[in-house]
């Protein structure tokens, strides 16, 4: 019993001695004068470590298990679906007409994205802070409305009419996960602000759309604003967890829920801007590695 | 003694050294002999003696090809014109024969190397999809299941003869192809080199009973002269050829869509027929490559390359130029009225730009009066009145001008298109011409697809499949995929009507028998960025405007080297 008790102070160590020997600051931790004595110990630590940590695995199956050895932590990459409406409609030059849902009506479609943070720098018992980049995809499209229909005839076309928008954004993103790795609770809340673009392409079956010799292409500068919070699923199966820690490098797999204020008013720098933004919530997956 | 004893070692040591060879010389002749008796030709099953197989044909003749393939010659105006190096459909790749190989008689040129003829045995060139190396199979008293492609052997060879070439024409490949027992007992014996070239040689390329390909195997059959006369005798040389003169069947069921400039084909799968490689999609009036205008006349606009523009009149008649640019015309029955359309290879509105009161040149039929036929007006001989409402087609004899044909634009069942229809089917009916023109056809045959099958109208049942011969300026688009269901038409002109109908084509590039005709009509269309610019929105695309060269620098770019820059002097720090 007397071993076991070591053995769960020293695993309750471990976690931070892998950041010792990933990242230097925490040397500083431990304390400057003390620098070769803490190695020492390091060293000392993690070769017992090494030994016991099979048996600790058998003796101590459910306790702390987040508290072990991790792999560095430097990366956050989330993918997700967002319901997404972008707010065209709302041009003051359009004077309250509706060009955007007389072509697509008012449902939102699936917007898809993906963001890669880089935890860059870590503050203690709070969390991580750093930049982020990024990307989505949305598409509406629909039948292209007759013209000039005739009495009984049809109103709509087979023609494809259709908005493609690609948000592009960079954030600066903080992470508190010192409720995750310091408390064991397997929430993780975060936010994030930047500035943004989204890519836009109005097209129809014959290609890009034309007006008077104006192509329905373009980019809309804006501002990025989200607020969310990731449920860590490491907690549902430490065990595996940490396997998928040790054979990918991956800390942490989370869910995440996010509310996004994609704002693309031009940033004052575009006079017209095609507005292409909108708020919106997003669902899906989160790593840390 | 010693004596004897030394040349009992070496008898000895010769028979040591002599067992392996022959041993060696054993095995060999039992790997070797299967070989060289299925090169052989086997003993007639006919009891006709060859006297030991050694009269007249020694059994040595070997026929074998000097080429892996041989050279191919299409006949253009009149001439045999080498091909050898021209791509192949895959199907056909490198040698086979399609339906438009046998409508261009095909001549196909073997150069044969030949030994062992001894004077007693010639060759001749057979086909057929049986082993025509069977005395039976060439006749001999029985119904022949092989065809003759060369004049009986007359020709002695001897030992000095090495080469040889043979013509042979896909007509005569393909003759009896669908039924080889029509093959009159006596032909076997006779072959008229002049047949695959007369009127009559054009029905072989009907043969083919499915759009199934086939193989037809060309013998090069050394046979006895002199003796045991028409026994094979020796090797012979036999090539395969991929026969496939049979497109298969229409797409069962084709629906339409417009939009601006442009027309949506849709059409459900006529089932899962490996013979299918793809779909063509044909309009009438033909449609033009580049995109036209909206709604209004776009008169004296040059027509796109790849097939006739099609233009709208004030009146709404459509007007059709053809390839060289001729005027021709179209006259609008009224609503729901037929429509004639006209191929003018001979005459121009030399007035200028084309109008609704364009001419048709009645060619042959004399009545070419460039300038008679006046919108509003009657016209007086065999032109066509394109005001819209009077659609009159005056001709001393009531035909129909040549070069044109009728269009019914109206919808369901009467929308339909002469040129479309222009299909025969398997086993006869219709009419094809060998230039490509589209002779007048006969009440169309319906074909049966391998959909629906069952019984046609008219009672004829067919195993499905067909060849169309629509003059290639119709073609409005194609699809290299068997499993494709859809194809936009686009470069068309708004407000005219047109008949689309959809064709299966094969490996072969056979062209199938035309769906049912649908009708539909072109309409300018207003999509987002068209309603977003004329309800008000100002949004020009990619400019920074007003804000100068500072806002012309992406800001995008800027914010994000500024947070990396502030990010790494915190770590620094």
């Amino acid at each position: 019993m007397k071993h076991s008790r070591w053995v769960e102070r020293l695993g309750a160590r471990k976690r931070w001695v892998g950041r010792v020997g990933a990242r230097k600051r925490w040397v500083g931790r431990v304390g400057a004068g003390n620098r070769w004595g803490a190695s020492a110990v390091v060293l000392a630590v993690v070769a017992f470590a090494a030994v016991s940590a099979r048996a600790q695995d058998l003796e101590l199956p459910s306790e702390g298990v987040h508290h072990r050895y991790e792999s560095p932590e430097h990366f956050n990459i989330q993918l997700g679906l967002s319901p997404f409406l972008p707010n065209v409609d709302s041009d003051p030059a359009l004077h309250g007409k509706t060009p955007f849902a007389d072509a697509f009506g008012n449902g939102h479609t699936l917007m898809i994205n993906a963001e890669i943070d880089w935890e860059a720098l870590r503050i203690p018992h709070l969390g991580t802070l750093g930049p982020g980049l990024g990307i989505g995809y949305a598409n509406f499209s629909g039948n292209a409305a007759v013209s000039n229909p005739t009495p009984g005839g049809p109103t709509t076309s087979s023609e494809q009419t259709s908005l493609e928008i690609y948000p592009f954004y960079a954030v600066a993103v903080l992470r508190a996960d010192a409720f995750w790795h310091e408390y064991g609770v397997p929430f993780v809340p975060y936010a994030k602000i930047g500035v943004a673009t989204s890519l836009w392409r109005a097209s129809n079956t014959l290609g890009t759309s034309h007006y008077n010799g104006i192509a329905g292409e373009g980019y809309t500068l804006g501002t990025q604003m989200s607020l969310g919070v990731a449920f860590v699923l490491n907690v549902f199966d430490p065990y595996a967890a940490r396997e998928f820690d040790e054979s990918m490098g991956v800390n942490t797999t989370a869910v995440f829920v996010e509310w996004s204020d994609a704002s693309r008013d031009g940033l004052l720098v575009q006079s017209d801007p095609l507005h292409v933004g909108g708020t919106y919530w997003t669902f899906g997956m989160a790593f840390t590695f | 003694m010693g004596e004897r004893r030394a040349r009992y070692a070496a008898g000895r040591e010769m028979i040591r050294r002599v067992r392996p060879l022959a041993a060696f010389a054993a095995l060999g002749a039992i790997v070797v002999a299967p070989g060289v008796a299925r090169a052989q030709i086997p003993p007639s099953s006919s009891g006709v003696s060859s006297s030991g197989g050694m009269t007249g044909g020694s059994g040595t003749e070997n026929v074998s090809s000097a080429l892996p393939n041989p050279n191919r010659a299409l006949l253009q105006n009149g001439q045999y014109v080498d091909v050898t190096n021209n791509p192949r459909p895959l199907n056909l790749n490198p040698t086979g024969v399609s339906f438009s190989d046998c409508e261009q008689d095909l001549k196909l040129t073997f150069p044969i190397v030949v030994s062992g003829f001894n004077g007693g045995s010639g060759i001749e060139v057979w086909a057929g999809t049986t082993d025509c190396t069977q005395f039976d199979a060439r006749g001999n008293g029985q119904v022949p299941t092989c065809w003759r492609l060369s004049p009986q052997a007359q020709q002695l060879l001897d030992p000095t003869t090495t080469s040889m070439s043979f013509d042979v024409y896909a007509r005569d490949v393909m003759r009896y192809l669908g039924a080889p027992s029509a093959n009159p007992t006596a032909d076997y014996l006779h072959y008229d080199s002049t047949w695959h070239s007369g009127p009559q040689g054009e029905s072989a390329c009907r043969e083919q009973q499915s759009d199934a390909a086939v193989t037809v195997n060309v013998f090069f059959v050394p046979i006895q002269v002199s003796a045991s006369v028409g026994q094979a005798t020796g090797t012979a040389y036999q090539y395969a050829l991929n026969t496939d003169t049979v497109a298969p069947p229409p797409p069962p069921s084709v629906t339409l869509g417009f939009g601006d400039t442009l027309l949506t084909v849709n059409w459900v799968s006529p089932g899962n027929d490996p013979d299918i490689a793809g779909f063509a999609v044909w309009t009438d009036p033909p449609g033009a490559s580049a995109a036209g205008g909206g709604g209004s006349c776009n008169c004296g606009s040059t027509p796109g390359a790849g097939g006739a523009s099609s233009y709208v009149g004030d009146d709404g008649a459509a007007i059709s130029v053809g390839d060289d640019g001729a005027a021709s015309s179209t006259s609008s029955g009224g609503e729901g009225g037929s429509t004639l359309v006209c191929e003018d290879a001979g005459a121009s509105d030399s007035s200028g730009p084309l109008d609704a009161a364009a001419d048709v040149d009645s060619g042959a039929a004399g009545a070419t009066d460039a300038s008679d036929a006046q919108a509003g007006g009657g016209p007086t001989d065999g032109s066509v009145d394109a005001a819209g409402d009077a659609a009159t087609i005056i001709a001393s004899d009531g035909a129909v001008p040549p070069g044109c044909h009728y269009v019914n634009v109206a919808s369901g069942a009467a929308c339909s298109s002469s040129v479309l229809s222009s299909t025969f089917v398997v086993g006869g009916g219709g009419t094809v011409t060998a230039d490509g023109s589209v002779a007048p056809a006969p009440a169309p045959t319906p074909v049966a697809t391998t959909g629906e099958g069952g019984e046609l109208e008219g009672g004829v049942t067919l195993s499905g499949g067909g060849i169309s011969a629509i003059p290639p300026q119709y073609k409005g688009g194609e699809v290299d995929d068997r499993t494709a269901t859809q194809l936009t038409l686009t470069g068309l002109t708004n407000g005219v009507n047109y008949v689309v109908a959809v064709t299966s084509v094969d490996g072969s590039g056979n062209v199938g028998p035309v769906s049912t005709p649908q009708c539909a009509q072109p309409q300018p269309v207003d999509d987002f960025w068209k309603t977003y610019k004329q309800e008000g929105g100002g949004a020009s695309g990619c400019a920074l405007e007003g804000a100068g060269p500072v806002a012309q620098m992406p800001v995008f770019g800027a914010a994000v080297a500024a947070i990396l820059a502030l990010l790494r002097r915190r770590r620094r720090s």
